[in-house]
């Protein structure tokens, strides 16, 4: 459906889709060597300014910059989001990978362990994973990592199946090829786009993920910049001082938005091939 | 639940007396015991059952999930409707661009926006303040409005796509050319063959949604102070009463499953395809 | 599908335009409300009820062993002691009409027609077994006291109907301010059936929702002039300022500075003191900071007043010892500045300490106090100048509570202490090496001694140089690093008068009343 009407125009969710995100991956990449003002550095006599000079989103209720405590911020998130879709979804694909391709019985066990973890909703499974290890960045990435191995592995599943019956598997199966030959040589290759896509999906999913965990204090934790708990802080001074909730809203939007934008922009890239 | 004047002894004998002496896989074993016949523990905490614990809260969060899977359905299926019969329009590239977006913003921070705008500057609403459904149901759902919003808000974009999309796809069937060469205006035909039609993959996608629903729900408890299971949850987690978390964590799980397994069989029901498939 | 369209864009509209004009209507309304305010017309009516705004979930209902300053604050409107604190911090008679002292002897006159709120009448077996229930004497089991300063009772003795004498084992001038303990009828703690003669009787306790109390028609007092208080707890402190802003919670006691401003014209925001030592405590028992010279470093480390500015805006008084301000008869104030700001004495202080790299250190801070919360998080700026690679580690209350409080089992927290109106329940509670709440795990044999030389002496002189003398080996010391006694922001509904603030940690209820309108 429609797929003649994108083919033809630009394809605007890439472009937006990297741009935006893009420039949150800009700012939180320069936080590590620079902000305009140390993220955690306090000030009494700049408590809850407006946005402006020199402060560019105002400051909080402790007189930080907010600005620089967004770029920071990201950059956390992001770092988390990243380290946790890299994770998932190497396991994910492999889980993915071998159950598709092999099928049977493993594939089965595989699918219901699956099924079941992906049933559970997902705040609540990494709220299990935090009363039991206790509160931590350290735990909150194992959680999440366990959170999104299934959807990598569905999908890589299917991706395995669709091409396990095109024509040109047959015909490497026929002229000898062995197994993870097929897989490393054909199959992997042509699930990339998907592959990517789910990526930038599943960024989305964590920073959202990431966001409520830190919003309910049991992500990042203070006094280290964290867009979630910077939200948490600011609801106490929203008549005040509605920037210090816009400024870190908006970074989780930008985030978000951007990795979903770009995931969609890859997939019908992949469809107009 | 230990004070700050408890000697050894008395310790000693609360272990003794909570069982947290035996070994692990006795203690789950008796936990699973009393799980089955009704007998869900004792909180830490509050030194209070279990049971009567989560009970209360149980229409609280019922509530919110039930207000917030309504909402999404008033608000996608008409958005659904609009923009599937309209593909490609300035509509279509509008709506589905502010959905994304609303897609984007986690709940909690829906929540805090609608604070802000509407409880805030235009007073729709008192944010914080909370009816117990004991003193009427009217009331009691009102409280809920605007938390069940925050938790629909951001899942619209979901729903709507995927309405979207199978919509189009039935208006492309020659079923419709036949309905519209029969003479029925275009309002009929989406109602009485379209809609019908669309809505059965839309099933499997509030299936998913419900999911979300639920964990929206248990975050957005917190920005609203509801005392829902939510919040008892996190409360417990942080206190380490595990009690507690074992048995809402369990029902959650099971609510979700529960939910899940009622989409099916309807599906199975209205899509008489995959009922021979089945 | 053209008429679909206009329809659905004229619901649009009309719901945009209901939007602004519920907006503008809404406006109107709180403009009239905000100047009703300000004509003050203080002539108190009786009735109504109110919703006040806590920090904090109970931790327990029953008041010999509640713990929690936030729970003992509230009980106060419900139980009473023998005695029972005024405004000014005098001890008057309450469950008791009359009272004498005679060195080792308190006699008490119980209150003539005195009820509990559930209809029995008080008598002098309630009053012995709720003293010897404090006093861990209770079958004579010899326990460790509820309240360790009854440790001083020998025994309790009915005389008659209505006279009960105390017999202590040595004199203890101090022992008074502790007779406000709650007297509750015999035997209610062992089937959980507490009952209280204050001027509030309680309704109800949801668990992590609220704590009712209403009115006690006979009360032998002056009656409150509310019908009735909920106490509602407010699990984030941050969406109270909302829920004021928009008039679900009639009082919050708690503001930050910050939270104060923002209430600007909206509710009036009295000013007290919280009558706490609030601090940063250092665990003695954990190294490095078993090290003199490290914990003196952490003092200086520290820039009070930038504390002061950011988190409570300048209002709070600061201390240098273990004994807050406002207790201006004992309180040692040429202490307050002992420890200035000093970011090279604090560098050198840790270099002798052969820790010139500095050390982790890790901040528990019970999560639901914003104020030392937002504390620790300056704390935390101020130490990494001098190297100490603070980390805060927010818990629940219940956790601080059997992992700080009971358990030990923490390096620094900063938290606030309060206490009753003698210098002992501050100074002997919590740094004498024998007491079971010496939580910071002070032993100081010398101490120990000041500490039995000043309970013991009767005479006011001796017994103020004695404190004073325990006041600066606390400091000295650098037992912990003292910081202030936050102001106490109390927002109020412009409607409600009489909020009456204590030179202790209580919050008065039955002194509010409704204006007359």
């Amino acid at each position: 459906m429609g797929r003649k009407a994108y083919g033809k125009k630009r394809n605007w969710n890439l472009i937006f889709g990297s741009l935006i995100l893009g420039t949150m991956a800009l700012l939180a990449v320069v936080s590590l060597w620079y902000t305009p003002f140390d993220p955690n550095a306090m000030n009494g006599l700049w408590k809850n300014t407006a946005p402006g000079l020199p402060h560019l989103l105002g400051t909080d209720h402790f007189g930080r910059d907010v600005f620089s405590r967004v770029m920071a911020g990201s950059k956390n998130t992001l770092l988390i989001a990243c380290s946790v879709n890299l994770a998932s979804s190497v396991i994910g694909a492999a889980v993915g990978v071998i159950s598709g391709y092999f099928g049977g019985w493993l594939d089965e066990i595989l699918m219901r362990v699956n099924d079941a973890v992906l049933a559970f909703p997902s705040v609540l499974l990494a709220l299990l994973v935090i009363s039991i290890f206790g509160v931590g960045m350290h735990n909150l990435v194992f959680a999440f990592v366990i959170l999104f191995i299934p959807s990598y592995a569905r999908m890589m599943r299917g991706e395995v199946i669709r091409m396990k019956a095109m024509e040109y598997i047959g015909s490497a199966q026929a002229i000898g090829m062995g197994s993870w030959r097929i897989l490393w040589k054909h199959v992997l290759p042509n699930a990339r786009g998907t592959y990517l896509a789910s990526v930038a999906i599943g960024i989305t999913n964590a920073v959202l993920a990431e966001s409520s965990m830190s919003y309910l204090g049991l992500g990042i934790q203070p006094p280290t910049a964290s867009l979630g708990r910077m939200l948490a802080e600011s609801q106490g001074y929203m008549m005040r001082a509605p920037w210090s909730a816009l400024g870190p809203g908006l970074a989780i939007l930008g985030i978000a938005l951007g990795a979903g934008l770009l995931s969609e922009g890859i997939r019908v890239k992949g469809q107009g091939f | 639940m230990l004070g700050t004047n408890v000697t050894e002894e008395q310790a000693e004998a609360i272990r003794e007396e909570l069982g947290l002496n035996d070994p692990v896989l006795v203690r789950y074993g008796n936990w699973l015991k009393g799980i089955v016949k009704g007998d869900f523990g004792v909180s830490y905490q509050y030194d209070k059952p279990v049971a009567e614990l989560v009970a209360s809260r149980i229409p609280v969060s019922l509530g919110l999930v039930a207000l917030a899977l309504l909402f999404l359905l008033l608000i996608s299926i008409p958005l659904g409707i609009l923009i599937g019969s309209r593909l490609h329009s300035v509509w279509d590239t509008l709506l589905m661009g502010i959905t994304q977006v609303f897609q984007c913003i986690p709940p909690f921070f829906m929540g805090i926006l609608l604070t802000l705008i509407f409880g805030l500057w235009f007073r729709f609403f008192t944010p914080g303040q909370y009816c117990s459904y004991e003193d009427g149901i009217p009331e009691f759902l009102q409280c809920l409005i605007w938390p069940a919003l925050a938790v629909a808000i951001p899942k619209v974009a979901m729903v709507v796509r995927f309405l979207r999309n199978a919509i189009a796809e039935e208006l492309d069937k020659d079923y419709v050319r036949t309905a519209y060469a029969k003479g029925l205006s275009g309002m009929e035909v989406m109602c009485r063959h379209v809609l019908k039609n669309a809505m059965i993959p839309v099933l499997s996608v509030v299936g998913v949604v419900a999911a979300d629903l639920v964990a929206g729900s248990l975050v957005i408890e917190q920005v609203f102070s509801l005392p829902g299971i939510g919040r008892l949850l996190i409360s417990s987690i942080s206190n380490r009463d595990y009690p507690v978390v074992a048995v809402l964590v369990v029902f959650i799980a099971a609510v979700v499953m529960m939910t899940n397994y009622v989409i099916e069989a309807l599906y199975r029901a209205v899509d008489p395809r995959i009922r021979r498939g089945g | 599908m053209k008429k679909v369209r206009s329809a659905v864009g004229l619901l649009a509209l009309t719901l945009f335009c209901s939007v602004i004009l519920c907006g503008c209507g809404d406006d109107k309304n709180t403009g009239s409300q905000a100047s009703n305010g300000n004509v003050s017309s203080s002539e108190p009516t009786y009735g109504g009820s109110v919703v006040v705004g806590i920090q904090q979930d109970l931790d327990s209902l029953d008041p010999h062993k509640a713990v929690a300053a936030g729970t003992k604050e509230l009980l106060f409107n419900v139980y009473e002691g023998l005695v029972k604190p005024d405004p000014t911090g005098d001890y008057k008679p309450a469950v008791a009409s009359d009272y004498t002292v005679d060195d080792t002897e308190y006699t008490f006159t119980l209150r003539e027609g005195i009820t509990f709120h559930n209809g029995n009448p008080v008598t002098t077996e309630d009053i012995k077994y709720s003293i010897d229930r404090c006093a861990g004497l209770l079958d004579g089991s010899g326990k460790e006291p509820l309240v360790s300063a009854f440790s001083v009772i020998k025994r309790v003795d009915i005389v008659d109907e209505s006279v009960v004498k105390i017999i202590l084992k040595e004199a203890d001038t101090e022992l008074l301010p502790f007779l406000s303990a709650a007297i509750i009828p015999k035997n209610s703690a062992e089937d959980h059936s507490f009952s209280g003669t204050g001027p509030f009787e309680e309704v109800e306790w949801k668990e992590q929702e609220s704590y009712t109390i209403r009115k006690n028609e006979n009360y032998w007092g002056d009656p409150a002039y509310l019908d009735e208080v909920t106490f509602k707890v407010v699990a984030n402190a941050n969406t109270a300022v909302a829920e004021m802003q928009a008039g679900s919670i009639d009082i919050y006691p708690y503001m930050t500075d910050e939270q104060a401003a923002s209430m600007d014209g909206i509710y009036n925001v009295l000013e007290g003191n919280m009558n706490l030592v609030q601090a940063l405590f250092l665990n003695h028992a954990e190294k490095p900071l078993d090290d003199k010279r490290v914990r003196q470093a952490i003092c200086y480390a520290l820039n009070r007043e930038e504390i002061n500015t950011i988190v409570a805006g300048g209002r709070g008084h600061l201390i240098g010892t273990g004994l807050f301000s406002g207790f201006t008869k004992y309180y040692q104030s040429d202490l307050t500045d002992y420890y200035s700001h000093s970011v090279e004495k604090a560098k050198e202080l840790l270099k002798e300490a052969g820790l010139e790299d500095g050390f982790d250190l890790e901040i528990t801070v019970p999560s639901n106090y914003q104020f030392h919360v937002d504390t620790a998080q300056v704390m935390t700026e101020q130490l990494k100048q001098v190297g100490i690679r603070a980390k805060i580690r927010q818990v629940e209350w219940a956790t601080w509570l059997s992992d700080v409080y009971a358990g030990r089992k923490y390096q620094s927290t900063v938290v606030g202490l309060d206490s009753t109106l003698a210098p002992k329940d501050m100074l002997a509670k919590f740094y004498q090496s024998s007491s079971e709440k010496d939580f910071v795990n002070y032993s100081n044999p010398e101490y120990d001694e000041l500490c039995e030389k000043a309970a013991a002496t009767t005479d006011d002189d001796e017994k103020i140089a004695y404190y004073g003398e325990m006041q600066k080996m606390l400091t000295e010391d650098a037992v912990s690093a003292y910081v202030m006694d936050p102001p106490l922001l109390v927002a109020v509904n412009p409607k409600l008068e009489g909020y009456t603030f204590y030179p202790l940690y209580v919050m008065d209820m039955a002194k509010v009343y409704y204006q007359h309108s």
